[in-house]
């Protein structure tokens, strides 16, 4: 789960912008290309350049840093360039079901995909990585370590200020209704005025809101940020940026939720059969193996776990123990009426941390 | 209270009464102006309400039309519901509302889509509250637009808490135009609200800061306070603020304040600057004069200084300089009367004292000598009792003038010399001078000379003269005290001396005074039995015939010896023992008188010398009476000798006890007849019964060149029924010439020296024998 370089911090500009940019790629294009969209740093560049070798194509890769900005994305019916996109397994569920996505007819990839995992993408959408969402946090800075969410909500005094959150509806409710020890899909309305009353609490030690990886890399204040709340392997990505290994991974003592990301394509692409060649070849336990070990998050594949380094396949941050898989929330879904209240929070809070 | 502090309390209800009242007409005339003032200060806040409340109500005008152009709402109503074209619209909203709000980003703008059915499809709410839901006004706008198909609405409301404007639209769900149809189905009503924040606070503020009264209404309402302000909010709605009155208080409060406080600084200044002025100008030049008058009276200054000022107090210090000069000259005047003698313009005793202090004083610094001339008039007495005191005075006059002419020259010289009347004929010269005596006596000798031949004045001869003591300092004296004594010690010494000269004062003329002093004492206390005696000295008729005796007085003094009654009986005189001496005398002889009668016969007289100063008292007359009558004394047995001196006390006083005396049985008898200054004529007024020639003219008359004399003299004498004696007859020569001019009786040692009563009967009984009777 990365971001899109190109897009900026605000959520509407970089819709617009996105937009535009997409529209004039095709032009002077004389291979085909096929346009991924995808988070920054989620596909490992021997990946690409395989696949382009292969079958001589372009691969053009658009990236996001916000679950909510992708999904406006897939769902405009004006535009028809995105060939190939990566969604969390919710969205991949739901765009599925508003017909947004080209049916995969996913039964036919046998291959060695966890069934667990191909069962929950469902038959739109192809099973790619999955992780934990947990938080990240300078080693260098804080003295104690931040491993539990009551750490940024308790305004620990080291972090006043210091804390980015996620700033897309789940991303940011979640790790709030975990703490208040509430179920992380709930929708019941004294429940989320609880969790919007802690976040508005917790809104006065923020930082920022945005993406913390995107934040890193755009912001001058970098070092202002000890604690984040990131999806796994995001680390790396984020002591890249700053030149040092000094953030660490940890998953919180509270629980947190398992995440699963899967290939779709866009009911109106115009590449289909590109797409799906991508989809083929990225299935390959060979490649997919390299791919996950490449960008350090786990494979969804079977025999390509296997094919791994004992190093990779032995990180608990990676791949957890059964006993915390256990512990983790896994995927639901949220009814619109509870996503439009989240949002609505998440609206909120954002004019509240803006107004300060 | 002194004039500052008075001026201090008077000026303070002046200045508090004065600006008091002016402050109170400003007062009023600013009061009104201070309401216009508010006034015009309401409406232009009033004013500045209704651009807020335009500029806020518009978001939901340019909300509506940016809304409408955006296009969202055709996206919405054609896609599927689901979360994703929620999250688009609503992310359509955020950006419009952003753009609208964009410098307010806590105001409340709420947008909200019903169908035709009026469910609600669509709510979102720009605020920091996520569980809003759309309010009542908004709902009720919505809910009446469908009701009655009105197609456009704005609408404000003021009625509950939140003052918010509503505007909504009525659209054809497809055509998305004002709905015409006839099926409500078909429409969809979308209405934005704004909570009008901004302007609720700014009315809030205004309510509170006046204190007001808010009312809406559908009409303007009538003006009916001036202080008051209407604004139209919309067509049909106005706000009318009525601030409470109390509202003016405050900015009349701070105008009165203000006023006040102008008023007392004014007042301050005012009444400073007054008393400064005043204090400066009028009491401190009082002040300066009361300072200079307690100086003059404390005899610190002369007198306050002149001044040239024309104010008041420069009028009051002038004649104060004035009255002051006046009352020094007066007072110079009168201590120059005070040091100065008025009769001859001298300088008294007073001045003479202070003089000759400070002369010794300068002497003593400047290794000086000092003399002090002290003068006494010889006869002045006489002057005043023969000539009046007219003459007296005269004689004074002139010869002030002449002592003051004399030490002229001393003055001119060298100074140091004062020449001042003591008293009565009394004066003296206080002269500094470098060389031991020669000055003082060069002075001293040119006062003699003044008296050579009597003095002379313009109108009068006065036959007086002048006798001076001086003692000089250091020698003479230390202090002034020592140096009167003894001038005045020497001055007398000259008077005793024979008058008409100068002594210095000397160790011989003090012990001359310290007997003279003794002899005062011993008389005083003397036991005259003790000590006196008589003697008796015998004088004979031409036949010699014993026919009386003279009476002397002799003192044998336990203390001091034999002494001469020459010597004892002027100082007798002068000290008043006299009295007691002559009552002895007169005592003693008339005791004697029977045994002397018995020796020498019934006949035989005693001559008794009297004091001439005794002469003048009654008292004298009646005493001797007394004794005469208390002894049995026949008349003409008793004969009082008077010395010639005796002429100059003559008054009539004295010419009464004369005649008393002698009809009283005694017989008068002149003594020392021929050497005196007894005129002739004394021998015809005076009841005069013998003259005593005296020893000095018995001689000279008994020598043969004036032999001739002798009987015309005594012929003289005869002739005025008045018998003569001669006195000191040595010889019998000279008894024969006179017994041969006619003489009556004889006396001398040529007959006998004064004897004691005890001695007479020896006496005559030798001199019976001697074949003399």
């Amino acid at each position: 789960m990365k971001k899109l370089r190109m897009i900026a911090t605000s959520h509407l500009g970089s819709f617009f912008l996105y937009t535009s940019l997409v529209l004039s790629f095709d032009a002077h294009s004389q291979q085909p290309t096929l346009n991924i969209l995808n988070w920054d740093d989620y596909l490992s560049e021997q990946t690409i350049n395989e696949w382009e070798k292969l079958n001589d194509s372009k691969i053009r890769l658009i990236t996001y840093d916000n679950e909510d900005m992708r999904d406006l994305l897939l769902t405009d019916t004006k535009q028809h360039q995105i060939d190939l996109a990566i969604v969390d397994v919710q969205s991949a569920n739901k765009l599925a079901n508003l017909g947004y996505l080209f049916d995969l007819n996913v039964a036919q990839f046998k291959g060695n995909i966890e069934p667990k995992w191909l069962e929950t993408c469902g038959d739109h959408a192809v099973p790619y990585l999955w992780g934990t969402l947990g938080i990240a946090y300078r080693t260098d800075k804080v003295t104690s370590p931040v491993d539990s969410w009551a750490d940024l909500f308790s305004s620990r005094q080291d972090l006043k200020g210091h804390i980015a959150m996620l700033g897309d509806y789940y991303g940011l409710s979640a790790p709030a209704l975990i703490h208040l020890n509430l179920s992380p899909y709930t929708d019941k309305e004294q429940d989320l005025k609880k969790m919007y009353e802690l976040l508005k609490q917790q809104s006065d030690d923020v930082l920022t809101y945005d993406y913390a990886p995107s934040y890193l890399l755009d912001a001058e204040n970098k070092d202002d940020m000890y604690a984040a709340v990131v999806y796994s392997g995001d680390q790396y990505t984020m002591n890249d940026s700053i030149g040092k290994d000094v953030w660490k991974y940890v998953l919180p003592k509270e629980s947190s939720f398992l995440w699963l990301d899967c290939w779709v394509i866009p009911a109106n692409s115009e590449k289909k059969v590109l797409a799906q060649s991508f989809i083929d070849y990225i299935g390959r336990a060979d490649v997919a193996a390299a791919n996950s070990e490449s960008i350090g998050v786990a494979t969804v594949d079977l025999r390509a776990y296997q094919l791994q380094s004992s190093e990779m396949r032995e990180d608990e941050l990676i791949y957890p123990s059964q006993e915390v898989l256990d512990g983790l929330y896994s995927f639901q879904m949220l009814s619109d009426a509870n996503i439009r209240k989240r949002i609505r929070i998440q609206e909120a809070i954002k004019v509240i941390h803006e107004s300060k | 209270m002194n004039l500052n502090k008075r001026l201090v309390l008077l000026l303070f209800p002046i200045i508090l009464f004065g600006y008091g009242i002016a402050t109170f007409f400003v007062y009023q005339y600013q009061k009104s102006s201070v309401i216009e003032l508010e006034q015009a200060k309401l409406e232009q806040r009033m004013f500045q309400l209704q651009s807020v409340f335009k500029e806020e109500s518009s978001a939901v005008d340019n909300a509506m039309a940016l809304f409408l152009e955006g296009g969202y709402l055709s996206d919405f109503l054609t896609s599927a519901s689901s979360s994703y074209r929620d999250i688009a619209l609503s992310q359509g909203l955020n950006v419009l509302t952003s753009q609208i709000l964009s410098n307010k980003p806590n105001s409340r703008l709420s947008f909200a889509l019903y169908n035709g059915s009026g469910d609600e499809l669509f709510y979102y709410e720009r605020s920091a509250d996520p569980f809003a839901t759309i309010s009542n006004e908004q709902f009720g706008v919505t809910q009446k637009m469908i009701a009655h198909h009105i197609t456009s609405s704005w609408e404000l409301f003021h009625n509950s808490s939140d003052i918010s404007v509503v505007k909504g639209r009525l659209l054809d769900r497809v055509a998305l135009l004002p709905f015409k149809g006839r099926d409500i189905n078909d429409s969809v009503q979308l209405s934005f609200a704004v909570r009008m924040d901004q302007f609720s606070e700014y009315l809030a503020t205004l309510e509170q800061s006046y204190n007001a009264t808010l009312v809406w209404s559908n009409q303007i309402l009538p003006v009916e306070n001036v202080f008051a302000h209407s604004i139209q909010l919309s067509p049909n709605q106005f706000l009318t603020i009525k601030p409470n009155a109390s509202v003016l208080a405050r900015p009349l409060l701070n105008l009165r304040i203000q006023l006040i406080f102008v008023a007392f600084f004014l007042g301050v200044i005012t009444y400073g600057l007054l008393i400064y002025l005043i204090s400066r100008f009028i009491t401190a030049p009082i002040s300066a004069l009361d300072n200079e008058l307690t100086q003059v009276m404390e005899y610190q200054k002369e007198n306050i200084s002149p001044t040239e000022s024309r104010s008041e107090i420069g009028q009051l210090s002038k004649k104060f300089y004035v009255l002051f000069e006046q009352l020094q000259n007066n007072l110079k005047k009168t201590h120059e009367m005070a040091i100065t003698d008025t009769l001859t313009s001298l300088p008294n005793r007073f001045r003479f004292y202070e003089y000759a202090k400070s002369a010794l004083i300068k002497a003593e610094q400047d290794k000086r000598f000092v003399s002090l001339i002290y003068i006494d008039l010889d006869n002045f007495k006489f002057v005043n009792d023969k000539l009046g005191h007219e003459a007296g005075d005269d004689l004074l006059c002139f010869l002030a003038n002449d002592l003051q002419r004399l030490i002229k020259p001393i003055l001119q010289s060298q100074g140091g010399c004062m020449v001042s009347r003591l008293s009565g004929d009394e004066f003296a010269i206080v002269l500094t001078h470098k060389v031991a005596v020669d000055e003082a006596d060069d002075l001293a000798q040119s006062v003699v000379a003044l008296f050579e031949r009597g003095y002379q004045s313009d109108h009068y001869y006065f036959p007086v003269s002048a006798s001076m003591g001086i003692a000089t300092y250091p020698a003479d004296g230390h202090n002034l005290k020592e140096l009167i004594a003894n001038a005045d010690m020497a001055m007398y010494n000259a008077k005793r001396s024979g008058k008409n000269r100068y002594k210095h004062y000397s160790e011989n003329i003090a012990s001359a005074a310290r007997r003279t002093k003794s002899i005062e004492t011993q008389l005083k206390m003397i036991d005259c039995d003790k000590e006196f005696s008589l003697v008796y000295m015998p004088y004979t008729s031409a036949n010699m015939q014993i026919k009386g005796f003279e009476v002397l007085i002799r003192w044998h003094s336990a203390e001091l010896g034999e002494i001469h009654p020459d010597e004892f009986i002027p100082i007798a005189e002068q000290t008043g023992t006299y009295a007691k001496i002559d009552h002895w005398v007169f005592e003693t002889a008339f005791k004697s008188l029977p045994k002397i009668r018995d020796i020498f016969g019934e006949e035989c007289v005693l001559s008794i010398n009297i004091s001439a100063a005794e002469l003048g008292h009654h008292v004298v007359l009646d005493r001797l009476i007394e004794l005469k009558e208390q002894y049995g004394i026949e008349d003409k047995s008793i004969e009082l000798e008077l010395t010639e001196t005796f002429s100059y006390v003559q008054t009539s006083s004295v010419f009464d006890v004369l005649n008393g005396l002698q009809k009283a049985g005694f017989s008068i008898a002149i003594d020392d007849f021929g050497v005196g200054y007894t005129p002739l004529l004394h021998m015809i007024d005076y009841p005069v019964d013998k003259v005593k020639l005296d020893k000095v003219l018995t001689e000279r008359v008994t020598n043969p060149e004036y032999a001739k004399l002798l009987p015309a003299l005594i012929e003289l004498c005869h002739l005025q029924d008045i018998v003569v004696t001669a006195e000191g007859i040595e010889n019998t020569s000279q008894y024969k010439n006179l017994r041969e001019a006619g003489c009556d009786f004889f006396q001398g040692y040529w007959l006998s020296k004064p004897m004691t009563l005890d001695e007479l009967e020896n006496w005559y009984y030798v001199y019976s024998n001697k074949g003399n009777l």
